[in-house]
C-alpha cells in the first residue's frame, strides 16, 4: 500500500466490518475518485476482494493494515500523548453506553422497560447529557487527528449524526442500520482500540 | 392583535384556541364550560408572548388589566389581591399548547408579604398555615424567578433559623417565624443582587414575565428543534385563585387517572395527602394515601370526585390525570390533561371506549402506539415449567428466543437465510457483528454488561439478548462453548431468556405474554383499515 490516506481509510473500515457494500463506504467522505482509486488500489494488491457490489477484506489485507497501523504508532514521535487520548476517551465511552441505555431502556418499579419516548424531561436530559458527550469527544478527536489525520472523518461524520438527532430524528442515537450516533461511535471505539492495542472493556 | 384582549377571564375564554390558550388554559376553560368546580382564574393568551418577544416589554395594557380582572376573580371568593382583609393569593403557571421541558414551573401562593401573611393568620385562625404559606412562597418565587436552588434555600433557611436555636420552622413562635421569614428574604436579596418584591403587583409582574421569559431559555428552544415545534407558538400564562389543601379540617390535594395507568383497567386511580399542597405530593417528602382511602376519609368528596371524573373522561374521550384539591370539605379541579399509560394499558384503554361509544375504532387505532405492540407480544420462559438453566447473564434485552448456536456473523446469515432460527454467541461483539445480530433471533455474549455494544444493537433491533455470561468459555476455533463440564457445539439448540438473564439447554417451554383480550380485537381492526403492525 502506498500508505495514501484514503487506502488506508477503507481498508480500516473494511478491517472493522470485514465485508460491506460499495455504497457503505460513502460515510468515508472521500471524493467518488479518490475511493475509486482507493479500491482499486487495494484490490489489485490483493487486500480486498470484490464480489458483486460487495468488498471484502482478504488474510493478507488484514495483515497489511495491521502493519501500518503498528509502523503509524511505532514512528510516532506523540505516541504516548495518542495513547493518554484513547484512555481518555474509554473513559468518555463508559458514560456514552450508560446514557443510550438510558435512552433504549427505563427502570421503573425495579422493571427495565423499553423508552416509549413520551416523557419529554427523560428524552431531554439525555440528549443534554449526549451534547456534553459530543462536546468532549470533538476536542479529543481534534487532537487526536492533529496526531493522525485519519481520525478527522469522524468529527463530520459525528457532526452530522448529531446534528441530525437534534433536529428531531430520533433513529439517529442508536439505530443500527443508520450512521447513526452509536454505529459511529462503536467504530471509532474497535478503530482506537486497534491503533492502541488496548482490550475491549465491556 | 389590537383587538385581542391581553387577558381573558377563565369564562371569557370559552371559543378560543388551544393555540391562543396554551394547552392547560384550554383544559381550564373547557372544565369551566363543563360547569365543573375550577378556582376562577385568567389567562394571558399566547398572542401576548408573542408581542412580548417582537417588543421586548410587557403590552402597556397588561398591568391594568390584570388587576382589573383579578377584582372580578376576587369577588368570586369574596377576596381582593394585594390586600389586608381577605387576600386573595394566586398561582401563576406556563402554559405552551405543547408541554415542553425548561418551561416555568408552578408558582403558588402569590401576592403574600409580610403584612399580608399576618392579616391572613388572624383571618383564619391559623398561624402556622398562613407563615408556612408564606415561607412556601419565598423558596418558590426564589427558586423560579431567582434560579436559586432548592438545596441552596434550604441552607439559607438554616442560617435564618440557627439564631433562633432551632431546625425546624413549624416549631417557632409567630413572631419567630416572621423574623426568620424577614432574615430569609434579606438573605436571598443578598444572593440574588435585587431585592425580593414585596408588593403582590410587583411579584406577578415578575411571575408573568418569567413565564415569557422561559420560553426562550435553552432547553426549550433545543427541546422546540428536536420535536419540531415551531419557536413562534409562544407560550400562555395562567393566573389562578389559590385554593389551599394545607388549611385544615378537611382539606387535601391528590392526583387521580380516571382509569388504571398500568393495565387500563377503568377505576379511579391515585393517591392523595390530606392537610397538604400539591407540591408535597410530587416531591416525594410524605406518604400519600391510595385514592380508596378517601372513599371512607370522605365519601361525598369520593363520589364527587368519581362524578367529575367520568364527565371529563367523556368529555375529553381520552383516559384523563387529574389534579385537585380539598378546601375545607370542598372539591377543586385544578388541572386535567390525556393521562400516560402503559401500552397494555393503552390497548385496553383504546378498544374499552370503542365499547362504550366514546371513540371510533380508527381513532382506537391512532391511539395505540402499534410499532410498540411488539414488546406486547414477546414470549418468555416457562417458569412453571421444572427446566433448570445452564447458565445465567444479564437481561441486557427483553424477550426469549431458541435457536440453533453459531459462532460467526457469516454462519448466522446462512442459516438464517434457510429459514433456520440461529443465536449468536460471542465473547463480545464488535462492529462486523451488527449483520449477524440482525440475522440471529437472539445474542449471547460471555462478556460485557448490560450497556455493552451488543445489548444496544440487540435492544436497538429489539432481539433478546443475554450478556456477560461469565461462565461461558468460548473455543471459536472449534466452535463451541463449555460451562463447567457441559459442551454446547455449533448448532446445538438453546434458549436465552432476555427477561431474566437464563440461558437453557434445547428447547425450553416459551409462553405468551398474558394475554390481553382486548389485543385481538384492535389487531383485528388494524387489519380491516390496512395498517400494519410488527409483531415478530
Amino acid at each position: 500500500m502506498e500508505n495514501s490516506i484514503s487506502s488506508f481509510l477503507v481498508l480500516n473500515y473494511l478491517n472493522i466490518f470485514k465485508n460491506v457494500d460499495i455504497e457503505s463506504l460513502e460515510v468515508l467522505g472521500l471524493p467518488d475518485s479518490e475511493l475509486q482509486s482507493a479500491i482499486n488500489e487495494l484490490i489489485k494488491k490483493g487486500f480486498a476482494r470484490k464480489i458483486n457490489d460487495t468488498i471484502t477484506i482478504s488474510e493478507l489485507g488484514e495483515r497489511e493494515i495491521e502493519n501500518c497501523r503498528r509502523i503509524l504508532l511505532e514512528n510516532c514521535d506523540r505516541k504516548d500523548e495518542f495513547l493518554e487520548y484513547c484512555r481518555m476517551f474509554e473513559e468518555i465511552n463508559k458514560d456514552f453506553k450508560n446514557l443510550i441505555t438510558r435512552w433504549q431502556i427505563k427502570e421503573i418499579d425495579g422493571e427495565l422497560i423499553p423508552n416509549d419516548h413520551s416523557d419529554p424531561e427523560y428524552d431531554m436530559a439525555i440528549l443534554e447529557g449526549l451534547a456534553e458527550i459530543h462536546e468532549k469527544t470533538i476536542k479529543l478527536l481534534d487532537k487526536m487527528s492533529e496526531i493522525f489525520p485519519f481520525l478527522k472523518g469522524y468529527i463530520s461524520r459525528f457532526e452530522k449524526a448529531f446534528s441530525l438527532l437534534m433536529s428531531g430524528n430520533l433513529g439517529y442515537m442508536a439505530d443500527p442500520d443508520k450512521q447513526s450516533y452509536h454505529t459511529i461511535w462503536f467504530e471509532l471505539h474497535e478503530t482506537l482500540l486497534k491503533m492502541s492495542g488496548m482490550r475491549r472493556i465491556e | 392583535m389590537q383587538d385581542k384582549p391581553v387577558v381573558l377571564l377563565f369564562e371569557e375564554a370559552i371559543g378560543f384556541s388551544k393555540l391562543e390558550l396554551g394547552s392547560k388554559g384550554y383544559g381550564l376553560v373547557e372544565m369551566v364550560k363543563l360547569g365543573l368546580p375550577v378556582p376562577p382564574g385568567l389567562i394571558i393568551p399566547t398572542y401576548v408572548c408573542r408581542k412580548y418577544y417582537s417588543t421586548g416589554f410587557l403590552p402597556a395594557e397588561l398591568l391594568t388589566s390584570l388587576l382589573e380582572k383579578l377584582d372580578i376573580v376576587g369577588e368570586k371568593l369574596g377576596r381582593k389581591f394585594g390586600y389586608l382583609e381577605k387576600p386573595l393569593l394566586v398561582s401563576v403557571r406556563s402554559g405552551a399548547p405543547v408541554s415542553m421541558p425548561g418551561m416555568m414551573d408552578t408558582i403558588l401562593n402569590l401576592g403574600i408579604n409580610d403584612e399580608i401573611a399576618s392579616a391572613l393568620a388572624s383571618e383564619t385562625g391559623n398561624k402556622q398555615f398562613a407563615y408556612e404559606t408564606y415561607l412556601r412562597f419565598i423558596k418558590n418565587f426564589s427558586k423560579i424567578v431567582f434560579k436559586i436552588p432548592d438545596d441552596e434555600l434550604d441552607s439559607l433557611l438554616k442560617i435564618s433559623l440557627k439564631n433562633f436555636n432551632s431546625e425546624n420552622f413549624s416549631d417557632l413562635l409567630m413572631e419567630d417565624q416572621e423574623k426568620v421569614l424577614r432574615d430569609l428574604v434579606e438573605l436571598i436579596r443578598e444572593k440574588a443582587g435585587v431585592p425580593f418584591p414585596k408588593d403582590p403587583l410587583d411579584q406577578l409582574k415578575m411571575a408573568v414575565e418569567a413565564v415569557f421569559k422561559s420560553w426562550n431559555n435553552p432547553r426549550a428552544k433545543t427541546y422546540r428543534r428536536i420535536y419540531n415545534i415551531p419557536d413562534d407558538l409562544g407560550t400562555a400564562v395562567i393566573i389562578q385563585a389559590m385554593v389551599f389543601g394545607n388549611l385544615k379540617p378537611k382539606s387535601g390535594t391528590g392526583v387521580c387517572f380516571t382509569r388504571d395507568p398500568s393495565t387500563g383497567e377503568k377505576v379511579l386511580y391515585g393517591e392523595y395527602l390530606m392537610n397538604a399542597q400539591g407540591e408535597d405530593i410530587v416531591s416525594g417528602e410524605k406518604n400519600p394515601k391510595p385514592i380508596e382511602e378517601l372513599k371512607k376519609e370522605l365519601p361525598e368528596i369520593y363520589e364527587q370526585l368519581k362524578r367529575f371524573a367520568e364527565i371529563l373522561e367523556r368529555h375529553f374521550k381520552d383516559m384523563q390525570d387529574i389534579e385537585f384539591t380539598i378546601q375545607e370539605g370542598k372539591l377543586y379541579i385544578l388541572q386535567t390533561r390525556s393521562g400516560k399509560r402503559t401500552i397494555k394499558a393503552a390497548v385496553k384503554i383504546a378498544v374499552d371506549m370503542v365499547k362504550e361509544g366514546l371513540i371510533t375504532e380508527k381513532e382506537a387505532l391512532e391511539r395505540v402506539e402499534l410499532e410498540k405492540l411488539v414488546y406486547l407480544l414477546k414470549p418468555s420462559v416457562n417458569t412453571k415449567v421444572d427446566v433448570k438453566p445452564l447458565t445465567k447473564g444479564l437481561n441486557a434485552s427483553p424477550g426469549a428466543a431458541m435457536g440453533k448456536v453459531v459462532f460467526t456473523v457469516s454462519d448466522a446469515i446462512i442459516y438464517s437465510r434457510k429459514g433456520e432460527p440461529v443465536i449468536l454467541v460471542r465473547p463480545e461483539t464488535k462492529p462486523e457483528d451488527i449483520q449477524g445480530i440482525a440475522a440471529a433471533v437472539g445474542v449471547l455474549t460471555s462478556r460485557g454488561g448490560m450497556t455493552s455494544h451488543a445489548a444496544v444493537v440487540a435492544r436497538a433491533l429489539g432481539k433478546p439478548a443475554v450478556t456477560g455470561a461469565e461462565e461461558i468459555q468460548i473455543d471459536l476455533d472449534h466452535e463451541l462453548f463449555r460451562v463447567r463440564d457441559i459442551v454446547v457445539k455449533k448448532l446445538d439448540m438453546i434458549t436465552i431468556d432476555g427477561n431474566t438473564g437464563n440461558v437453557y439447554i434445547g428447547s425450553v417451554p416459551l409462553v405468551n405474554p398474558e394475554p390481553i383480550p382486548e389485543l385481538k380485537e384492535l389487531l383485528e381492526w388494524a387489519r380491516k383499515y390496512g395498517k400494519s403492525v410488527k409483531i415478530t
